[in-house]
């Protein structure tokens, strides 16, 4: 949740907690106004900048603005050509390939800003102190949009923080059009199929709460969604035999873990056999864009273009109705 | 037998009794629920599949930590040890680490994972073990012994900790989620080897139980008594490793039963003999787990918790209660 204005000199961006809108996480202005704003940081420079999530990239890719960033968390999930060519060449480095953010590589670089996100306060306090050293943390929080629209139109506050705001409007208009016009044909459909996610680690299944990004979209690509009753946009940690009773006869089946073939599958959990859509072979995992490596670009750009995540689910759950399109994100398991 | 007497003998067996009858046929989202045993055909997928194994997992489980915390306690001769503590189960999850991460992701399998896990567990607590025997016969004393165990413990849980970090997310995520104990992961094929197993060294621990008594006042007892000490340390090191091992391979790590178990059942027993107390630790470690089952399935809808941090919210202040209201400190 952002808010950006424009004066004749400056622009200025407030950024909000999409978990407690009233919480400011962050103001910050930039332009050739001279006088200081009242609680608003001035970014002296957004030439370079650690961009702390694969999704950042993705977002500053799309905008031909990849240059800018200097450093990366991991370089290891990155699959965009463009920036990986930087990564050989040297111009962008990893600052958190171990899962822990090296606070002071990052102060070495002395980047312009840091594009950043936290889970809890630990991983906030870390951002901060890079904050308190003087080098501006703009928190990104867009993974708690519940809306995958919501998500993707943070492109805009990129857009602004680029110069490149009309360009990254233009962006976001055309994908929730795109959006859009694949819901209503959704919606039109009577028939939904029940669909279930993810896949169990340990007895284990992580499943999607009903008002997540995945639910959204399976809701909104003409399906029923198992889980839906379940308020909230996070993960329920659920024993596989409630999964099983209630979704065991699911007629799809989306993202199982890391499994690219059903074999895996089998391997996780012998008795995953016994869900329906094992023996119809109506699994699809959003690993078609994953490399050798196991980085997905579905991570930098599943969040980016959810036009396209929706229309590949469209697809899948309706196949009948939907036009011509090769699947972007998703693939059918072997 | 007075009342005092009957209610420390059969309280354990009607709570066992009362634990495993819920664990088994209650659900908060469809309250109880018992099946037709007699019609297997119309025993549920559900039940058979998952509900009876994660059940008797956990009770075989219980049984298995409980019986090795008891004569490791006697092997250290100090009422703290128990798989964790003496490395036993540090050792088997730094092992199945090395499994789970230090295998490049390009070239693990599942296959690879499933047979080794169970292997690896069981070698590395027994490996640990053994490294603390070579380093008791070189050095002596049991207190080196136990602060070997302990040392192993840190080195190899920080060991486990490297891997992790330089690991992939995806192979990270497999290993924390292994790490979290739980029986749910349990599987009706895996219990045709691992309730044999635990059968035999329960078995072979029920033989020993004389000469491990015998040794109780110290090794020079024993021998006058005609007991090869190292032949038994080795023995008890051996069936130790097997019994958390093999557990901690199936469930993942499960804290405190080792531990509390046999305490529970000296306290409420008024004994210390290994003839006498085998079957109420068994008994107490079942209950335990059974207990911390019912609670990670229902104490919050729908989300299952960590049995393993269950364990230690349910064993520790049972056992503080026990302690306190025996007098402990003057048995």
């Amino acid at each position: 949740m952002f808010e950006l204005a424009f004066t004749q000199t400056d622009t200025f961006i407030k950024l909000r907690d999409p978990a407690d809108s009233t919480r400011i996480l962050g103001a910050f202005f930039w332009g050739t106004g001279k006088e200081k704003k009242q609680g608003f940081v001035r970014l002296k420079n957004r030439n370079k900048v650690v961009a702390l999530s694969a999704v950042f990239v993705g977002m500053m890719e799309a905008l031909k603005s990849e240059n800018r960033i200097i450093a990366v968390d991991n370089s290891g999930y990155i699959t965009s050509k463009r920036t990986n060519t930087r990564i050989a060449e040297g111009k962008v480095i990893s600052v958190a390939a171990s899962g822990n953010l090296q606070s002071e590589k990052i102060f070495k670089l002395q980047p312009d800003l840091i594009l950043g996100y936290f889970i809890d306060a630990k991983g906030k306090s870390e951002l901060d102190q890079l904050n308190s050293k003087g080098i501006p943390v703009l928190y990104i929080q867009n993974f708690l949009e519940n809306h995958p629209l919501g998500r993707a139109e943070w492109i805009c506050l990129f857009g602004a923080l680029c110069g490149h705001w009309e360009m990254a409007q233009a962006q976001f208009r055309e994908i929730e059009e795109h959006y859009l016009s694949t819901a209503i044909r959704a919606s039109e459909v009577k028939w939904k199929p029940s669909v279930l996610c993810n896949a169990p680690f340990s007895g284990i299944w992580d499943v999607p709460s009903g008002e997540s990004f995945m639910a959204k979209l399976i809701e909104d690509a003409g399906g029923a969604y198992v889980f839906t009753q379940y308020r909230g946009a996070g993960r329920i940690p659920m024993d596989i035999e409630k999964v099983y009773k209630t979704g065991s006869n699911a007629i799809f089946w989306l993202n199982p873990g890391p499994c690219r073939d059903t074999t895996c599958l089998e391997q996780i959990d012998s008795r995953l056999k016994n869900f329906k859509a094992f023996n119809t072979g109506n699994i699809y995992n959003s690993t078609r864009m994953q490399n050798k490596n196991g980085a997905n670009a579905w991570w930098e750009y599943g969040v980016l273009r959810p036009d396209l995540a929706l229309l590949d689910i469209f697809t899948i759950l309706h196949p009948e109705v939907a036009n011509e399109h090769e699947l972007v994100f998703f693939e059918k398991l072997n | 037998m007075n009342s005092n007497n009957f209610y420390k003998a059969f309280l354990p067996w009607l709570v066992l009794l009362f634990l495993l009858v819920t664990d088994l046929f209650f659900s908060r989202e469809s309250g109880w629920y018992f099946p037709n045993f007699f019609n297997t055909q119309s025993i549920p997928e559900w039940f058979g599949e998952f509900r009876f194994p994660r059940v008797l997992s956990a009770v075989f489980a219980g049984m298995a930590l409980s019986i090795s915390g008891l004569v490791l306690q006697t092997l250290f001769r100090n009422p703290l040890a128990g798989p964790y503590l003496t490395g036993i189960t540090p050792g088997a999850s730094f092992a199945i680490a090395l499994l789970l991460l230090g295998v490049p992701a390009g070239i693990q399998h599942p296959v690879l994972q499933n047979l080794g896990i169970t292997g690896a567990g069981m070698a590395g607590g027994i490996l640990v073990l053994l490294l603390q025997l070579y380093i008791h016969k070189k050095r002596g004393g049991i207190f080196t012994l136990l602060l070997t165990g302990v040392m192993f413990g840190y080195l190899l849980s920080a060991g486990s900790e490297i891997l992790q970090t330089l690991a992939s997310a995806g192979q990270v995520k497999s290993f924390v989620m292994w790490g979290m104990g739980n029986f749910d992961r349990v599987k009706m094929e895996q219990l045709n080897w691992f309730l044999p197993l635990i059968l035999f060294g329960i078995a072979w621990i029920y033989l020993l139980r004389f000469q491990l008594d015998a040794w109780i006042p110290g090794d020079m007892y024993a021998q006058n008594a005609g007991i090869s000490v190292p032949k038994l340390r080795f023995k008890i090191i051996l069936i130790a490793g097997i019994l958390a091992g093999s557990t901690t391979a199936l469930c993942g790590p499960i804290g405190f039963v080792g531990l509390a178990a046999p305490h529970l059942a000296r306290i409420l027993g008024n004994t210390g003999t290994h003839h006498k107390l085998m079957l109420p630790t068994m008994l107490w470690g079942a209950i335990l787990c059974l207990a911390a089952d019912i609670l990670a399935h229902h104490l919050f809808k729908d989300i299952t918790l960590n049995v393993n941090a269950i364990c230690a919210i349910i064993g520790a202040p049972v056992v503080l209660y026990v302690l306190l209201r025996n007098k402990f400190g003057n048995q």
